[in-house]
């Protein structure tokens, strides 16, 4: 069974076939980055023009590398949320076409479960129950998942995702596009030592927030530039990313204690981040907890793990309707209330 | 040959076989999104006893009109034609609306919303052979529109659609001189589409599939900014 996925949720475009939803045949990226860079984000409608002008191209390539014919694919996927929602229409609606054109199935995708399913490609021993961490520049969510297809929404943040708080730190710094990246290599040269906020506000519970932290880093940085002092940029991104990776390891191995589940799962642009991946092995370790995290070309955005994910909810629960509409702020539900969980 | 239209609130889907329209819907497109077209044209062939595979040409309006909506019309053009390795070219949507004015108009003014108070709007003139392009697609303002029309002399017949403020702008200024269409003669027919890609595709030969580009007729706000930004940077001092 052959999946083409398509992907066009963010800032890039990519197209791959998955067989049977474990093996990549293909897994093109076309990163928009240079266009987006001299604005220091995306731009969403850049975006939509950009994925529109490289995609039918993409498509071609991707079935090329693979040595694939169309009559050979039996499946179309394509992200329908969230995300941007220019992006995602270009996508979403020439994968309808792509179906409509064929003759096979199509099937909507969650793109932060796409992201969890990025582990499932790489990890052929991976089974669930497990919890997974996605954090991006687009999400920070703490997902339960008892069994394939069904989740529950422990946690996500309240402001800033956890990499547009790195994007934003690492612009302040003079750091540059896209931040992750550049702050991580930073930090390593930094000491973890000033504090920039006394206490973590959410606390006890799952969700994360992280604009009380960007906040601070933009003042302190300020009050120094002000006065005339050297802004001890290492120690700041330093400080600031260890101040993140603590919050999101809090939430991450609470839920595990708590729940009891064994397996802990990363996904996401940020689960590349080194001390991140240091860290929660470490702690792991100590708790006998199983972690995992895709290889770096499966963290970030891309259509494999989009493929992927759509082959394994067509399997489960066929084909979606050609209108489905796409859903920017698509999500996971949150648990239900205790009033509700007894009726 | 198939034609589709997805730059204003009203899309249009069409099928032509040679001069005979096989069919010709026009949908509202729910705000935000025009993600049923795909369900659409897979109905309409469905209840006109087609196959997707008898399609040996996908046409599809270029705008002017919403940059989303077009976005979502080409890149079903984009899906279809690939898939059925069959020629994708991109037509002026202008153009095909044009051509639900009447033979015995003067001049025919296509109009598009754009941003508050301003439209984008083109100038036509019936023809034997379609309508003969006047004035190219632009952004104006409704108030210079009038104005520029007005100088023309010439009775004119708007389509397309516009915010009743706008008609009602146009009416003021240009008295008797201006007309409206109604109904579905304001919305793009999908059947037009598809005949304006078949003379297109006969004429160039040019298949689109990889460089078609809707019409924009403005840069990214984006794009302005930082352009604004970066000459003010460039003066010293
Ligand atoms: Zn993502």
């Amino acid at each position: 069974m052959l999946c083409l996925g398509v992907e066009t949720s963010c800032d890039e475009t990519a197209i791959a076939l998955v067989e049977d939803g474990r093996k990549i045949r293909s897994n093109l990226i076309w990163s928009q980055i240079d266009q987006h860079q001299k604005f220091g984000g995306v731009v969403p409608e850049l975006a939509a023009r950009c994925h529109l002008e490289v995609i039918s191209r993409l498509t071609a390539e991707a079935l090329a590398e693979a040595a694939v014919a169309p009559e050979e694919i039996d499946l179309v996927a394509a992200t329908y949320g969230p995300g941007l929602i220019g992006g995602l229409l270009v996508g979403l609606s020439m994968a309808k076409a792509l179906s409509l054109a064929w003759q096979v199935p199509f099937v909507g995708v969650n793109h932060v479960e796409g992201h969890i399913y990025a582990n499932f490609l790489a990890h052929p021993d991976l089974e669930p129950p497990l919890i997974c961490l996605t954090v991006s520049g687009g999400h920070t969510q703490l997902v339960m998942m008892p069994e394939h297809g069904h989740y529950q929404l422990l946690g996500e943040t309240r402001d800033d995702a956890a990499g547009e708080a790195f994007d934003k730190v690492a612009r302040v710094l003079g750091l540059g596009y896209p931040g992750g990246p550049h702050l991580d290599r930073l930090a390593q040269t930094g000491q973890p030592t000033l504090t920039l906020v006394q206490h973590d506000a959410l606390a006890g519970t799952y969700d994360f927030s992280f604009s009380g932290l960007k906040t601070a880093v933009v003042n302190l940085v300020h009050n120094l530039r002000q006065k005339g002092e050297p802004v001890p940029v290492a120690d700041v991104a330093a400080s600031f990313q260890r101040q993140v990776v603590t919050i999101l390891l809090d939430r991450a191995f609470r839920a595990l204690a708590e729940t009891k589940v064994k397996t802990l799962v990363l996904s996401g642009g940020v689960a590349a981040n080194s001390e991140l991946r240091a860290r929660f092995a470490a702690e792991a370790e100590a708790r006998g907890i199983k972690l995992y995290y895709p290889p770096l070309a499966l963290c970030t955005d891309n259509a494999a793990m989009i493929a992927a994910c759509g082959y394994f909810q067509w399997l489960r629960e066929g084909p979606s309707p050609l209108d489905l509409a796409a859903n920017p702020r698509l999500r996971f539900e949150p648990p239900p209330a205790a009033s509700e969980m007894t009726s | 040959m198939l034609g589709i239209d997805t730059s204003a609130q009203s899309g249009a889907v069409g099928m032509i076989e040679g001069e005979q329209v096989v069919f010709s819907e026009r949908v509202l497109i729910r705000p935000g999104g025009s993600e049923q077209i795909p369900a659409i044209i897979a109905a309409a062939l469905a209840r006109s006893g087609r196959d997707v595979k008898e399609l040996e040409l996908i046409a599809v309006g270029i705008g002017p009109g919403s940059y989303t909506g077009v976005r979502v019309g080409l890149a079903i053009g984009k899906g279809l034609a690939f898939g059925l390795g069959v020629p994708l070219v991109g037509v002026p949507t202008f153009r095909a609306l044009a051509m639900n004015g009447p033979a015995t108009a003067r001049l025919i003014c296509t109009l598009a919303r754009s941003r508050r108070g301003e439209v984008y709007a083109g100038l036509y003139r019936p023809d034997r052979e379609g309508p003969a392009e006047v004035a190219p697609p632009a952004i104006w303002t409704v108030r210079e529109l009038a104005v520029d029309l007005m100088s023309r002399g010439q009775p004119v017949l708007f389509l397309g659609e516009v915010l009743p403020e706008v008609e009602a702008e146009l009416a003021t200024i240009l008295k008797e001189q201006a007309a409206f269409g109604r109904g579905t003669e304001n919305v793009v027919d999908g059947a037009h589409v598809a005949s304006l890609g078949q003379s297109q595709w006969l004429a160039t030969g040019e298949n689109q599939l990889d460089t078609v580009l809707p019409l924009y007729l403005r840069r990214t706000e984006a794009e302005v900014r930082w352009e604004e930004r970066s000459c003010r940077a460039d003066v010293p001092g």
